[in-house]
């Protein structure tokens, strides 16, 4: 398709000659020695080749539009497999608004100078060789100064494309804040609106909207001033030519046929250089925009599937955690018992910092802090310290712990979320790291702590890990789940819509959709995050006993907060600071565990309490 | 869609909707309107400029005829600086054509999306349960964008391509205008031709706008959810997902760009039938006897004639950019044109620091008719008083809640605050005085500081702590290396749900609201974050008038009221007396809250027997978190 593009361009091209030279040859043939079919003829001809000519100009149109268009697509493909790929890590740092920027705003830039600006390019290009050599042939006396004037034009053209790529790179940053604010307040929009809190938005929003407009208009001016500048270059051009052409002339070297051929030709040299100019945007735009998206498609994964890894066959159940200790960043240990190929390796301090999110921590620097360095928990601290365990298949391991223990972490390195600093962590005696993700994730049910659902219908959401199920198999999961109910008594029932286009939904509801979708995967590996936090107290009752049923069987991970799900756990991890700091059942840790005695306690008295005041008012 | 009821919503589809772009354009000019005087500027910057390009090639004329022919160096340096003037004056022109029509531009660009901006912050809460954010978000963004290619570069070229038509069409027919007619017969035709393609060619851009409205929808969605989707392993679904969407934008935007690949061909072809037009008829005229016409004027013509079609040319080279913005134009006028459901009344008064009387007065709620949301609520809360809602998921509990706010409007009855009508005040002076504590808590990126601070924005460094301290968040915070200066990542992911908690709790803590409305803000923590929670939330109801959701029922239990929602009405409700809480009052009916409380009971039981090991007397709630949500 390239390849037509240029040839249907050469043909057109030419056939653009040819149509002068035609009505050359009418007035001299037709009219001047008034042969009527001469013009006749003559004028159909014309006709006739600006069919053709027409003809290819369209197909080479339409072609760079889809050769064009095909780029833009394949790169947003790229980018959004990238997306999907990339780890937690990398979207621990990254922000939404900014990832999207890159692939709308930043993808058209580049398809827009594929589609025009690099066509007229190297059209550009050709036509200054090609006039030259004319040029040279006529006199070569006077084409020296064309030799003078194209490496000026082309510095001023390099000059200012270099100048101009990181003022776009920066107007693309600024686009991207906006983008983030923007989408930040849109998710936000109901803490936005109950504190009433529209005209600190305005502001926030106005200060970056104003910034994007300066930094756009300080671009918009270099242009200005290229531009016109590389036009001021070829008019320089032709005034030079007919100055020392005309002296010529005058001392007799040159006869002044020859000095207006030339300076046709002159102008014929001259526009690919007005071209130039206005490409010149076009240009430096498209690579700071391509840079942007590479920026993405090169960041590397802190979690990389190696490339002999093996699927995961049917597991039991078992897990066990050897010696762990992870950290959110820093490098992790070179003795590592499986390491990816030695060539993928960079330490994710370098992969995130240094290279993938570079561009978004410059703009955190000058940005007033949008995307920037890492934050929150101790990035640099262990999280997790040295922690070993083995869950067997069929038990029910409860974690306990206070907030930010450590309980999170340890449940997102079974499905290989994160990789492990150091130590190892194995299902069924496999390291994670040495299976397929698909395969591992695949046989692990999660109901996370934040209940996301997708577009789509209420089927479509549940049916989300397995697109294949059957009617019967939602409808159970539904069922055991305690979702049936409700979904039935909508209109639509299963079809309903839901998402951001469709019914809004309870905190409840969406919930026991997002228990539905885990459970239809049937995992032999359970994970479940706060699982039943806010639903109303009947609802929580029947997904209890769904969990319990559903639990019996599996290896069930459970960061709980009610006692009863501790008590009735097979193991009970007490965290602390990220150590295990007691280990056993409920029997054994309130016998033996200090801290787990007083967690246990400590909940108790606070029901006491509570019932001590409600005596008291009622005694009032 | 459910509930498009009243609003409009932005429509789905719009090719069939062939809409008046005269309308369009002229919106587009009124926001031109503001920069009237520069852009005359530039008006006659480019008549200027026009003017220098003519004559350059004017003098060189006179420099060959008058000057190199007589050999005349002097007079030939003359002109050449003369030609030198000329041409730095152009340059000078076409900086100034340029330098304005950027600055003029980028200001339009930076009014529509604050226009858009405000226009989305003014839409009630229904509005975004409809809406996409990446659908919106590429009106701002893509759209806008679309515009100012146009502004930028498109309007200088479009006015000095206009003025140099007006100029060859002059000298035409001042030179003959039987063969000018003849020649510009052809013009209903081009026009005929280019309005049919710009027809279909502005419905396969309005296509165009939408598809990348999905694109830029799903990648929001996926981008958000992508720990979801990866840990269902579900990647390789939603790229082929993503896949046909991308698919449907580039097909969109090749048959698009399709049209606008035929355009300049079109145009082409006609402008050479133009040509052969002044050949034979103006070959026709030459021959006559005597000639009617010099072989000169056929030759001058025809130079004309080309010059006449470059500037159309170039006019359908901006035609693509036109014709896309104007699509983008169009979404963007749609959402700007979306009319706010929710607005201040005309004379809406500012609300006087309120006393905490909230009182429904027989109101509904729908969306739609047939499906009512809440039902002939009649309510009266004196100021200091906890009200408790109850109810199964669905009842209209936060429906409820959330029209005492006026994040809705009511649709029949009134919700009064001290004896004002919601409705007669201004919102942000009644939002201002209430602290909302939602289910989702939502942090936006910055430091912990500020995010505390987001509920009273003057507030000094020292009272956030003291928010802070009285909520319980300071010690978590202090443990952080950086402190209140932790930068959050998106959405506090960060942090844990029980700190984020209680980081919402502190900034209502230090909004210091007379109304207070939480809504399950007290799920799923652990144990100790949970007292921790307890005890700052005991804190914050003190003294002010409070709607509570899915509480504990230790709470219920404290309640001055007690309502219990069923399909979207008050069921059983209960006012506590001295002598008898409104629990145990709803209790001793022995009607819904006696199911709520007993199916709770129930669970409780076999738990109640084995902590009876312990030799402790326990109440009915032993777990705080279950006990709690006691309600959606």
């Amino acid at each position: 398709m390239a390849a037509g593009t240029f040839i249907s361009l050469l043909l057109s091209s030419m056939l653009n000659l040819v149509v002068p030279a035609l009505t050359q040859r009418i007035i001299d043939n037709g009219i001047e020695a008034r042969v009527v079919a001469w013009i006749v003829w003559g004028a159909a001809a014309m006709v006739a080749v600006a069919l053709f000519r027409a003809l290819f100009t369209f197909l080479q149109g339409y072609w760079a539009a889809k050769a064009s268009q095909n780029v833009a697509y394949d790169m947003r493909n790229a980018l959004y497999q990238k997306i999907q790929k990339l780890s937690f890590g990398y979207h621990d740092r990254a922000q939404t608004g900014q990832l999207l920027t890159r692939a709308t705003s930043d993808v058209d830039r580049v398809q827009m100078f594929v589609g025009r600006g690099f066509i007229m390019f190297v059209m550009a290009l050709i036509m200054i060789v090609g006039s030259l050599i004319l040029l040279f042939c006529l006199d070569w006396q006077l084409a020296l100064v064309m030799l003078v004037l194209m490496p000026l034009t082309m510095a001023v053209f390099f000059y200012f494309a270099r100048r101009l790529r990181p003022l776009f790179t920066r107007v693309q940053q600024y686009l991207a804040r906006l983008n983030t604010i923007l989408q930040e307040n849109l998710a936000g929009v109901r803490v936005v609106k109950a504190f009433a809190r529209e005209p600190y938005e305005h502001r926030r929003f106005s200060a970056a909207n104003r910034d994007l407009m300066e930094q756009q208009i300080e671009t918009g001016r270099l242009i200005a001033t290229a531009f016109p500048l590389i036009f001021l270059l070829s008019n320089l051009g032709t005034l030079a030519v007919i100055w020392l052409g005309g002296l010529q002339v005058i001392g007799g070297r040159l006869t002044i046929g020859e000095l207006i051929a030339f300076q046709s030709y002159l102008m014929m040299a001259m526009f690919p250089l007005f071209m130039l100019g206005m490409i010149l945007a076009m240009v430096s735009q498209a690579a700071a925009s391509a840079e942007r998206i590479f920026e993405i498609l090169d960041a590397e994964s802190e979690v990389v599937e190696k490339p002999d890894a093996t699927e995961l066959p049917a597991i039991q159940g078992r897990v066990a955690f050897e010696h762990v200790w992870f950290r959110y960043f820093g490098p992790k240990d070179k003795d590592k018992p499986s390491t990816e190929k030695p060539a993928g390796r960079r330490s994710p301090q370098a992969a995130g910092a240094g290279g993938g999110m570079s561009g978004m921590g410059a703009m955190g620097g000058m940005g007033g802090g949008m995307a920037g360095p890492p934050s929150g928990p101790p990035r640099d601290e262990w999280v997790l310290k040295d922690v070993s365990f083995v869950a067997e298949p069929g038990q029910t391991i409860a974690l306990l712990g206070a907030t930010g223990s450590g309980k999170s972490t340890i449940i997102n390195l079974i499905p290989r979320f994160y990789d492990v600093t150091r130590g190892r962590v194995t299902v069924d005696g496999w390291d994670v790291r040495d299976v397929t993700l698909d395969s591992l994730r695949s046989q692990i049910g999660i109901v996370l702590q934040e209940t996301t659902l997708f577009s789509g219908t209420i089927r479509e959401n549940i049916a989300y890990g397995r697109p294949d199920a059957t009617e019967e198999e939602i409808v159970a999961a539904a069922r055991a789940a305690e979702a049936h109910d409700f979904i039935t008594a909508f209109d639509e029932g299963y079809e309903t819509p839901v998402g951001e286009r469709g019914v809004t939904l309870s905190g409840g509801q969406k919930q026991r959709i997002a228990i539905a979708r885990a459970l239809l995967l049937n995992p032999r590996i359970l994970i479940l995050d706060d699982s039943t936090s806010s639903v109303d107290v009947e609802t929580e009752y029947r997904i209890q006993r769904a969990l319990e049923r559903l639990m019996v069987g599996r290896t069930s991970f459970v960061i709980a907060q009610r006692i009863s799900t501790v008590r009735d756990a097979d193991q009970i991890l007490v965290l602390e600071r990220g150590r295990i700091a007691a280990v056993g059942t409920h029997r054994e840790l309130i016998r033996d565990s200090a801290i787990y005695a007083e967690i246990y306690s400590s909940q108790l008295q606070d029901e006491l309490e509570h019932d001590q005041v409600a005596e008291k008012e009622v005694a009032r | 869609m459910i509930g498009a009821g009243p609003m409009h919503g932005l429509r789905d589809t719009r090719e069939e909707k062939a809409q008046d772009s005269g309308e369009t354009l002229r919106r587009l000019a009124a926001y031109l309107e503001p920069y009237r005087l520069a852009l005359v500027g530039v008006g006659l910057l480019i008549v200027l400029d026009t003017l220098l390009q003519l004559a350059g090639p004017y003098l060189i004329g006179r420099a060959v005829d008058q000057f190199i022919v007589v050999g005349d160096r002097a007079g030939l340096a003359v002109t050449m600086l003369m030609l030198l003037a000329t041409y730095l004056g152009a340059w000078a022109t076409r900086y100034g054509e340029f330098f304005g029509m950027i600055i003029v531009g980028n200001k339009v660009l930076f009014t529509l999306r604050t226009h858009i901006f405000e226009r989305i912050q003014s839409l009630s809460l229904r509005f975004f349960d409809q809406h996409e954010a990446g659908d919106l978000m590429s009106r701002l963004t893509n759209d806008v964008d679309t515009i100012g290619q146009v502004l930028n570069a498109g309007l200088v070229r479009t006015l000095s391509s206009a003025l140099l038509i007006v100029g060859i069409v002059i000298a035409m027919f001042s030179l003959n205008w039987q063969l000018a007619l003849a020649t510009f017969s052809i013009l209903p035709l081009m026009f005929a031709s280019s309005v049919l393609l710009s027809r279909r060619a502005r419905r396969a851009f309005r296509k165009t706008r939408r598809t990348i409205g999905s694109v830029s929808a799903d990648l929001e969605e996926n981008i958000s959810g992508v720990r979801v989707a990866q840990a269902f392993a579900r990647e390789g679904e939603n790229i082929e997902r993503f896949d046909e969407l991308n698919r449907a934008n580039r097909d969109a935007n090749v048959s698009a760009q399709g049209i606008v690949a035929a355009f300049s061909p079109t145009m082409d072809v006609l402008s050479t039938i133009g040509l052969a037009i002044v050949i034979g008829y103006g070959g026709y005229l030459a021959l006559q006897e005597p000639p009617l016409i010099t072989i000169g004027i056929i030759v001058s013509f025809l130079v004309y004639v080309r010059r006449f079609f470059q500037p159309i040319q170039q006019l359908a080279q901006l035609y693509a950019q036109l014709q896309s913005a104007l699509a983008g134009a169009e979404r963007i006028f749609e959402l700007l044109d979306t009319q706010a459901d929710l607005t201040d009344a005309p004379d809406a008064i500012e609300i006087p620091p309120i006393e905490g009387r909230v009182e429904f007065d027989n109101v509904s709620f729908y969306y739609k008719p047939e499906e009512p949301v809440l039902q002939e609520i009649n309510l009266v809360v004196e100021p200091g008083q906890t009200v408790a809602l109850v109810g199964p998921t669905g009842a209209g509990k936060t429906s409820l809640a959330s029209l005492i706010g006026r994040f809705y409007d009511v649709v029949e009855g009134a919700v009064r605050i001290d004896g004002h009508d919601v409705r007669t005040v201004t919102r942000a002076s009644l939002r201002s005085q209430m602290g909302i504590v939602l289910q989702d808590t939502f942090l936006f990126s910055g430091t912990i500081m500020d995010n505390i601070r987001y509920g009273r924005l003057e507030a000094s460094d020292e009272e956030v702590i003291e928010a802070a301290r009285l909520s319980n968040a300071d010690a978590f915070i202090n443990r952080l290396p950086e402190g209140y200066a932790t930068k959050l990542s998106e959405m506090g992911r960060n942090l844990s749900h029980g700190q984020r908690q209680l980081i919402a709790i502190a900034r209502a803590v230090l909004a210091d609201p007379r109304l207070l409305i939480l809504d399950e803000a007290t799920s799923s923590v652990d144990t100790r974050t949970e007292l921790l929670i307890q005890q700052a939330l005991g804190r914050l109801l003190e003294g002010r008038t409070s709607f509570v959701i899915a509480h504990r029922l230790s709470t219920i239990r404290n309640a001055d009221q007690l309502l219990v929602l069923q399909g979207g009405r008050i069921v059983e409700r209960a006012v506590s007396t001295p002598e008898e809480s409104a629990h145990r009052q709803l209790l001793n009916l022995g009607g819904e809250y006696y199911k709520l409380y007993t199916s709770q009971f129930r669970q409780e039981e076999p738990q109640l027997i084995e902590a009876g090991d312990d030799g402790r007397r326990l109440s009915g709630v032993l777990r705080p978190r279950s006990a709690g949500s006691g309600a959606t």
